[in-house]
């Protein structure tokens, strides 16, 4: 219960009352430098916590790691009740950690009814023997059809379900990929960045989508670096930055945090800006919004 | 110049495209390349060796009856097994890497492959250079055709022995044409074509990339190993020098010009393909003898090497006017170009 996480210390690594994951010592190196250093975390089962940080904090590796994609060199993770040191990606998705991508991984010479009937699980038109024999896996797809056109409608792309996935715009791609993951019957949903390159319209969208998530019971983690989005949407934040976890605590008490601030503006933050300085900063956001789109 | 074609043997040249079109060339490339669909089309994995395969299907068949006296029907099973082993062989280790080390593993290996088949230290086993020659027998046993009776009407005449290949090719043709096609309808196929897309999209929705990846690889694999055995079994020989690594790439030319990802693709390229060739071939060769091209321009030896260069020609043409082949989707490829 999100209720339940005010009342918990404020400080990195700290316990929470139900974790469905919980990571010790995970360190990650590429070459010198140390992309992930991360003593302890707990992500609480129900709630939506948001992993926000610097550009460079080792968000997106962390996740890597987390979901199988990125192999640590030491540390444990457990999920679930389930230690899932050595587990691949696919293995984890079908135990019900489900992630999605920064940049989006719409199939793209699929139908979009045909990338969503991919996330179901257990079909038994996968295996190659059954697959040759139709009438063992009709009734199921039939199901997992109408389970998709359901989610479909809810997230409102089943206007575009028989188009290729490829030919609708990145932010239908950001809803296709979150919808899709949910046709794997998740637990825990990891999204990378879903905000990345939305307009402000589908991102308000995307944000209810995510409530949504929660009302189910599926617990969320977050990668996001727009502390607006963080304040208004999720019960527990965990700051990251050069690797290592700095802070974790409620929305309302990141903004506040020194530390954090202090990640993100640089040192000298309050200082104020001068005219040149603000309009380099703003040129920054800019492009780093086209890249994000371009994406 | 009217009249001047009067001295071409049109009807013989049409006869002759026809009966390539559909003879025991085509069928093998269009085994190989329906192999290569799978591959490619469907589970995008970037084989350079086909001919591997199919020399691992012939000789497997060949080495069943020539070393271990197996009956036909077994000698079969063991070609689809040299396949298996040999996408085993390339695909465990390959398979967990990025695309690209697939490709240069497949095109060493099937050279590999072919050196060991004709290098003296194996003459013992698969003869060497000269190749297995005595295992057609318990074949044409099978046939219900007379050989010394010919089949089939117009153009699409043949002698017993060549019509049983012909019908067998064909049969087979039919059914792996039909067995891929009831798989890509699936969803086997379609964690397959989701691979093709993005590995890692796959992944993450709880599919093995790897186990599908090497599935694909074995089915198109064994498939081209039964272009293998046709070839055998139409020649009624297995030459080593025949499964040289350019072959590879006249299956990729069958395919790209079908449409890859369609399941027709690969048959309708292998028979424009023979026919186009065959008729250059053909009507070159008697322009020459006409008289209509001049000695000093072309003699009919070099005939044979031209058309190569018109069917590059046309394969260019094609590329830029219809890149995604004649039975591919103009959608589709454009949703390549992000």
């Amino acid at each position: 219960m999100p209720t339940d996480l005010e009342h918990l210390p404020r400080e990195p690594g700290v316990p929470k009352p139900d974790p469905i994951l919980v990571v010790d010592n995970m360190r990650k190196r590429f070459g010198g430098i140390v992309a992930v250093d991360v003593d302890h975390l707990e992500i609480q089962r129900g709630a939506i916590t948001a992993l926000i940080g610097p550009n460079g904090a080792g968000k997106t590796t962390f996740f890597n790691v987390l979901t199988g994609f990125d192999k640590p060199d030491e540390g444990h993770k457990v999920f679930d009740g389930e230690t899932i040191d050595r587990a691949r990606p696919h293995r984890l998705a079908q135990k019900g950690m489900v992630r999605t991508f920064q940049l989006t991984k719409a199939l793209t010479k699929l139908a979009v009814i045909e990338n969503m009937k991919l996330g179901a699980k257990d079909q038994k038109g996968e295996n190659f023997a059954r697959s040759l024999i139709t009438p063992i896996w009709k009734k199921q797809e039939k199901e997992i059809e109408q389970r998709a056109d359901v989610l479909l409608e809810k997230f409102q792309m089943d206007q575009m379900r028989d188009e290729y996935a490829g030919a609708i715009s990145g932010g239908q791609r950001k809803l296709l990929e979150m919808s899709r993951s949910l046709m794997t019957d998740p637990k825990l949903v990891m999204l990378d960045e879903p905000m990345a390159g939305v307009n402000p319209a589908l991102k308000q969208k995307l944000l209810d989508h995510v409530r949504g998530l929660k009302d189910q019971g599926i617990t969320v983690v977050f990668v996001e670096h727009d502390m607006d989005v963080v304040q208004g949407i999720s019960d527990w934040v965990v700051v990251m930055a050069e690797g290592a976890i700095i802070a974790e605590g409620p929305p309302r008490s990141i903004a506040e945090n020194k530390k954090v601030i202090d990640a993100y503006l640089g040192a000298h933050h309050d200082a104020p800006l001068d005219l040149d300085q603000e309009q380099a900063f703003l040129a920054e956001d800019m492009a780093e919004e086209q890249e994000t789109e371009e994406q | 110049m009217p009249g001047v074609f009067g001295a071409i043997d049109w009807l013989f040249i049409f006869e002759q495209t026809l009966n390539e079109a559909v003879d025991l060339n085509a069928i093998v490339f269009a085994l190989a390349a329906i192999g290569l669909n799978v591959h490619f089309g469907y589970a995008g994995l970037l084989n350079f060796g086909q001919v591997g395969f199919v020399a691992a299907g012939a000789y497997g068949m060949g080495l069943a009856v020539t070393l271990w006296g197996l009956n036909p029907f077994l000698a079969v099973v063991v070609g689809m097994i040299f396949a298996t082993i040999f996408a085993l062989f390339l695909g465990i280790p390959t398979l967990r890497l990025r695309a690209d080390y697939l490709a240069i593993v497949t095109i060493a290996s099937a050279e590999i492959l072919r050196l060991v088949a004709r290098s003296t230290a194996m003459r013992n086993i698969t003869r060497g250079p000269e190749g297995l020659n005595e295992f057609v027998g318990p074949f044409r046993e099978l046939s219900p055709f007379n050989p010394s009776v010919s089949y089939g009407f117009g153009p699409f005449t043949w002698r017993g022995n060549q019509f049983f290949t012909v019908v067998v090719g064909w049969t087979l043709i039919f059914f792996f044409v039909f067995l891929v096609w009831q798989l890509m309808r699936s969803p086997w196929g379609r964690v397959v074509k989701a691979i093709r897309e993005d590995e890692d999209a796959a992944r993450a929705l709880g599919k093995s990339a790897y186990w599908y990846k090497l599935q694909a690889l074995i089915l198109g694999g064994i498939i081209g190993g039964f272009g293998g055995m046709m070839l055998a079994l139409g020649n009624a020989t297995v030459q080593p020098d025949f499964f040289v690594a350019p072959l590879t790439f006249f299956f990729w030319l069958v395919l790209i010009l079908g449409g890859a990802g369609r399941v027709w693709a690969p048959v309708l390229g292998s028979v424009i393909f023979w026919g186009l060739i065959t008729f250059i071939q053909n009507l070159g060769r008697q322009l020459v003898d006409a008289g209509l091209i001049p000695t000093s321009i072309m003699d009919t030896s070099q005939v044979d090497q031209i058309r190569f260069w018109i069917v590059g020609a046309a394969l260019a043409l094609l590329m830029i006017f219809r890149p995604q082949g004649i039975l591919g989707s103009k959608e589709e490829m454009a949703l390549d170009a992000h």
